[in-house]
């Protein structure tokens, strides 16, 4: 075995054993460096004979370059090693849950209430409020419902005082009436908002949500009211769903509509949840009655329209699938976060 | 209203199968609630001949019939005044009967009876029976062993139970609903029997037995009468009886169930008098007088203020007109003469009447409604045609009809371009005229406009309109087009209040609080629970009048009392980690408003636990500023500046944890701790936070489109601060001094540390102040902003005797 050989396994004993990027600089500095030991056999080569020159002078070449490249070798495979460890102690446990924002929830009410004001926005319509505690006059006498009149059994009432005739308002229609007084047709609004009726059981509440529709026009028909809800209700409750008028009695429109949507469970073949009809009723329409129009200033002659009423949470019960009212006002939270 | 099938195929012949008739009904305006076979389980009901009656081995009070049934069986009753030979019900084991009683084969006594015979009551002909029923005599003829007493007594029947809308009271008899199929199929009506034979009548008028007079012809515009004498009271034939429960009236006497049966059928109470006890043989129809006293049917004195309309002998009342009748002049078993009423009277006198003393009769229900004024003379003769053949008795040759305000049928112009335009269909000429008449309308047409005469039982038919809608309703509204309406009207969408309104509902739901919905009603009681009696002044609440109960009596006066007790449910279940919100009007009585109630919406919320449940990083509860940081954060997320508080002290807040809202110096709500003893009389032992805001007021200082601010170009230079501050002292003064030291080179100051305890007297707290230096015009060096901010620490300890903590 000659120098150079010797040179070569001893280089790579030393390199086996390296361990951190310090101990190779220090091989590095033994081999290759200027006292080191390949830098002293290159200097070796100008005491030999010319013919054996160039043959050693490769062979010292050759160590050096395999030197530097296995040098260049083990210094990236430590610093890949080190990043690794570094990485390791670092490790965390990427399943444990994030330490979470706790975001509040809408209530399925006022979900459901903009849901609702949302189709009629993309109609253009504009949304109208109005008092809670309401008058006689336009919570029944503007309205076509004279005090003897029996359609005033449909609301028992919340009377304020009976004296002044004040009331919470048993609907939203005397938003409508407030507004025609107002303004002068063409008319395109909805008026949602809480309504108070005398009844408190499993399907009653004494307050719940309205959203009341109200369009006047120039040769409104009962076909734009029919197209309104058919689009209503595909929109709420999603497309392939049919709508039902079926004539009905409300003293301010004439001619009055039950409104049925056809039973998403079973698609209208009858079940259960629709009572084994196929239709579920969703709410009241009709066309505006020209009483209504003559005692807001409108003549009827002039402008005809539609109008529509729909109970929120009997909206969202179908479509949220809710069996008991009382879980609205109830709110609880574990109720509330569902949604 | 009940609508028995078998009844109403006596007035028109249906060619619909149940399910199709009830299609019909229900898509022209008349609803349908429930369909029910009024005796389902009773199919198998049998006519059984007794053959043999034997005593009871072991019980003196009971027999054992052999009955002839088809096959022979064994049956044992009670009843001792069987005899052998009788016809009788039979009921086999599995039969339901009345009140759903299942009918076994059980053994009485130690024999086996295979069924049983029955009563009237036990197949709902009765109200009360003693006996087991015998077919009489005279039905023998019909009478065959084992054959079916379900068909022979008319048992397979349907009943409809109808929603009638108010305006249709033509609708509530079974001749009502015949007319309705018979516009819609075109079928013509059957004709009633109204034949008096002229050998049961006597040969004087009604006219000479009794003297009408009507003192208010308004209230009453017509009274028929009409006298029978010698009528046999007693129970009503089996037919009488079945038409009657199908419908659900009770049999009571073969006379009063003559009058109950012609109102099922033709719409029009009638009322029965015993004619001996009006012994004055005089009938005035007048106005109550203040403080009179009627004493009515159901056992009742009712004391009348002057507005109801009686029936008097001319002194005594009689009955209350068209609600019910008196107790002292109804027919009775031993009643031989009567007199028959069939009267007009105004709807709103008999709908107040029936409103005020809370009556409600098949009668009142439907004379408040309408009923018919001109089918007096008709109603009247079938009733004495089916009382002459029930019970019996004499007619008195001619009625008596006093008629002094006539009410004429009606005329309607109706325009055929009305009609499409309102239906939005395109209905022909003829068509309209079809339908018009086959709702028993007279039509007259001149080119494409008819004048159309409404029969007199349809008051709900006043106007074009109304016409309009009956065309609709039998043309089906299935084939109208569906259209959009293309109009624009000058602007839509949320206005700018209920889009600040939406933003506040979500930037609260992005806080982690949950929305709620309370009642606006409260119970009054929580006013004073809260102490808040005291500061808000009785005659300022809003009381709800007729009340279902007190807990909901109350429009709420603040949001806080009906969130706090949703809080308080939910934490007695367990839920302590708990931030909910609530956006609604509050109510306060206001003279000068139009309702003379003032509505304000307000926005609350409320919170307390861990203000961050989720996040295992920060673990802190909520406390006074972190939950005032929840309300600022809301307020400058909105651009609400100029927002500032003042320490105060309200009810049922804690004294010193306690603040107002003010807005450019307007108050705008509260902010605080709940008082701990307050919480707990809701069962709430935890540190609750509550704030309410006056939204509507905080609206009108909101820029929906705030201005602009250039970004800064130069690097801003960073001095923080401690003071030591006294716990009484308001750190708002120094933050406004700092802000407003130097204006054009103060950014802003931010508080980054807030210390209590160790090293730290009990009577302060440490505060850090970091104040950003930044210039417009350049980028600042530091001995610049060391000169400020050594001059802001010397100014500050100088003008509020505060120390820097070091
Ligand atoms: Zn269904």
């Amino acid at each position: 075995m000659d120098e150079i050989e010797r040179t070569l396994e001893e280089f790579e004993h030393e390199i086996e054993n390296a361990d951190n990027l310090e101990a190779i600089k220090v091989i590095r500095v033994k081999y290759l460096g200027k006292k080191g030991k390949v830098t002293a056999l290159m200097r070796h080569l100008k005491d030999l004979p010319k013919e054996e020159k160039p043959i050693f002078g490769q062979k010292v070449n050759k160590l050096k370059n395999s030197i530097e490249e296995i040098l260049e070798k083990k210094h990236e495979e430590i610093i890949f090693k080190e990043k690794e460890s570094k990485f390791e102690k670092e490790r965390l446990d990427v399943t444990l849950p994030g330490a979470r924002k706790t975001l509040g929830h809408r209530h399925l009410i006022s979900r459901v209430l903009q849901e609702i004001e949302d189709v009629f926005l993309t109609l253009g319509y504009e949304i109208v409020e109005g008092p809670e505690i309401e008058t006689e006059y336009y919570n029944f006498d503007a309205l076509n419902t004279p005090e003897w009149h029996p359609a005033r059994d449909l609301h028992d009432t919340f009377y304020i005082s009976t004296k002044d005739g004040t009331l919470l308002r048993s609907h939203t229609s005397p938003v409508q009436v407030r507004t025609m007084k107002k303004s002068k047709p063409p008319i395109k609004i909805i008026a949602p908002g809480k309504v108070y009726r005398k009844d408190y059981d499993v399907t009653h509440l004494p307050m719940f949500h309205q959203v009341e529709g109200l369009v006047v026009g120039k040769g409104i028909s009962v076909a734009h009211l029919k197209g309104t809800l058919d689009y209503f209700v595909r929109s709420i409750f999603g497309p392939g769903r049919k709508t039902r008028l079926v004539p009905s009695f409300f003293p301010f429109t004439e001619p009055s509509f039950e409104v049925y949507v056809s039973c998403g469970i079973c698609g209208g073949k009858g079940c259960k949840s629709c009572g084994f009809t196929g239709w579920l009723e969703i709410m009241g329409a009709g066309m505006v009655d020209p009483n209504v129009f003559e005692e807001v200033g409108y003549d009827p002659e002039e402008w005809t329209g539609f109008a529509f009423g729909m109970g929120v949470e009997r909206i969202a019960m179908l479509k949220y699938n809710v069996d008991d009212i009382r879980l609205f006002p109830r709110n609880d939270v574990r109720f509330l976060e569902q949604f | 209203m009940k609508l028995s099938l078998s009844f109403l195929k006596n007035y028109i012949d249906i060619p619909w199968d149940t399910k199709k008739l009830q299609d019909k009904l229900i898509m022209s305006g008349t609803g349908v609630e429930e369909v029910y076979k009024p005796w389902k389980g009773m199919e198998n009901l049998k006519i059984g001949k007794i053959m043999d009656i034997e005593p009871h081995p072991n019980a003196e009070n009971l027999v054992i019939c052999n009955v002839d049934i088809g096959d022979n069986v064994k049956l044992v009753t009670s009843d001792r005044s069987l005899n052998v030979g009788d016809f009788v019900i039979v009921a086999p084991k599995g039969t339901i009967l009345k009140n759903n009683v299942e009918v076994k084969e059980n053994e009485i006594r130690g024999v086996v009876s295979e069924g049983m015979m029955c009563s009237l009551e036990e197949i709902g002909f009765e109200e009360k029976s003693t006996n087991v029923y015998k077919f009489p005599e005279e039905m023998s003829k019909d009478l065959k062993p084992g054959k079916s007493a379900y068909e022979l007594l008319g048992l397979d029947d349907t009943v409809f139970e109808l929603e009638i809308t108010p305006n249709r009271p033509d609708c509530l008899s079974h001749i009502g609903i015949a007319r309705e199929i018979k516009a819609l199929c075109g079928n013509s009506l059957k004709e009633i029997n109204i034949d008096i034979p002229k050998e049961k009548t006597i040969g004087k008028d009604t006219r000479d037995f009794i003297e009408i007079e009507i003192e208010d012809p308004n209230a009453c515009p017509r009274y028929t009468a009409a006298y029978i004498e010698n009528v046999k009271i007693g129970p009503s034939p089996l037919w009488l009886r079945r038409h009657l429960a199908a419908v659900g009236i009770r049999p009571i006497n073969n006379v009063v169930d003559v009058t109950n049966f012609v109102m099922m059928e033709l719409g029009h109470p009638i009322h029965a008098f015993d004619y001996d006890d009006i012994k004055s043989k005089k009938i005035v129809v007048r106005k109550a007088k203040d403080g009179e006293k009627i004493l009515l049917l159901d056992g009742k004195e009712y004391e009348l203020d002057g507005s109801e309309l009686l029936i008097t002998d001319g002194e005594k009342p009689l009955a209350m007109a068209g609600i019910m009748g008196g107790e002292l002049s109804g027919i009775k078993e031993t009643t031989t003469n009567i007199l028959i009423e069939v009267a007009y009277f105004d709807p709103p006198t008999i709908r107040k009447a029936a409103k005020k003393h809370r009556i409600s009769t098949d009668s009142s229900y439907r004379f408040e409604r309408g009923v018919d004024p001109n089918d007096s003379e008709k109603v009247i003769k079938r009733v004495i045609s089916l009382i002459l053949q029930v019970a019996g008795g004499k007619a008195a040759k001619n009625i008596y009809d006093v008629y002094p305000k006539r009410i004429e049928p009606r005329s309607i112009i109706l325009r055929k371009k009305r009609v499409n335009s309102i239906l939005g269909i395109d209905i022909s000429r003829d068509q309209i005229e079809t339908i018009l008449k086959a709702l028993g309308m007279e039509v007259r047409t001149s080119d494409e406009n008819f004048e159309v005469t409404i029969p007199t039982y349809r008051p709900d038919v006043e106007r074009e309109i109304d016409l309009i809608e009956e065309i609709g309703r039998i043309h089906g509204h299935s084939n109208v087009p569906s259209i959009i309406p293309s109009f624009s009207i000058d602007h839509g969408g949320r206005n700018s209040y209920q889009k600040f309104r939406l933003n506040i509902v979500n930037l609260l739901n992005s806080l982690g609080y949950d929305e709620t919905m309370n009642f606006s009603m409260i119970n009054p009681e929580y006013l004073e629970m809260w102490g808040f009696q005291e500061t808000i002044p009785d005659q300022k609440m809003v009381y709800i009048e007729n009340p279902i109960s007190k807990e909901i009596s109350l429009m709420r006066p603040s949001l806080i009392y009906g969130l706090f007790d949703t809080l308080s449910y939910n934490f007695t279940r367990q839920n302590r980690d708990i931030k909910l919100f609530e956006i609604g009007r509050v109510f306060e009585r206001d003279e000068k408003s139009e309702t003379k109630v003032k509505e304000t919406e307000k926005l609350a919320f409320i919170a307390s636990g861990r203000d961050e449940k989720n996040n295992y990083f920060y673990k802190s509860n909520v406390n006074f500023y972190t939950f005032k940081g929840d309300l600022e954060s809301l307020l400058y997320q909105m651009k609400m500046n100029n927002i500032s508080f003042k320490a105060s002290e309200l009810p049922g807040l804690h004294p010193t944890r306690c603040a107002e809202v003010f807005c450019n110096n307007e108050k705008i709500g509260f902010l605080g701790q709940v008082l701990p003893e307050v919480a707990e009389k809701f069962d709430v032992k935890t540190t609750v936070f509550i704030t309410e805001i006056d939204i509507q007021k905080l609206f009108n200082f909101y820029n929906e489109i705030p201005a602009y601010n250039n970004i800064p170009i130069y690097p801003y230079v960073r001095r923080d601060i401690s003071f030591l501050i006294p716990r009484n002292f308001e750190s708002e003064k120094i933050l406004n001094f700092i802000i407003g030291f130097n204006k054009e080179l103060i950014e802003k100051v931010e508080i980054i540390d807030y210390y209590t305890g160790k090293g730290i007297p009990d009577t302060h707290f440490s505060t850090t102040f970091s104040i950003y230096f930044r210039s417009k015009e350049k980028t600042l060096t530091d001995d610049e902003v060391n000169e400020i901010f050594e001059n802001i620490i010397d100014e500050i300890q100088k003008k509020f005797n505060i120390k820097v903590r070091m």
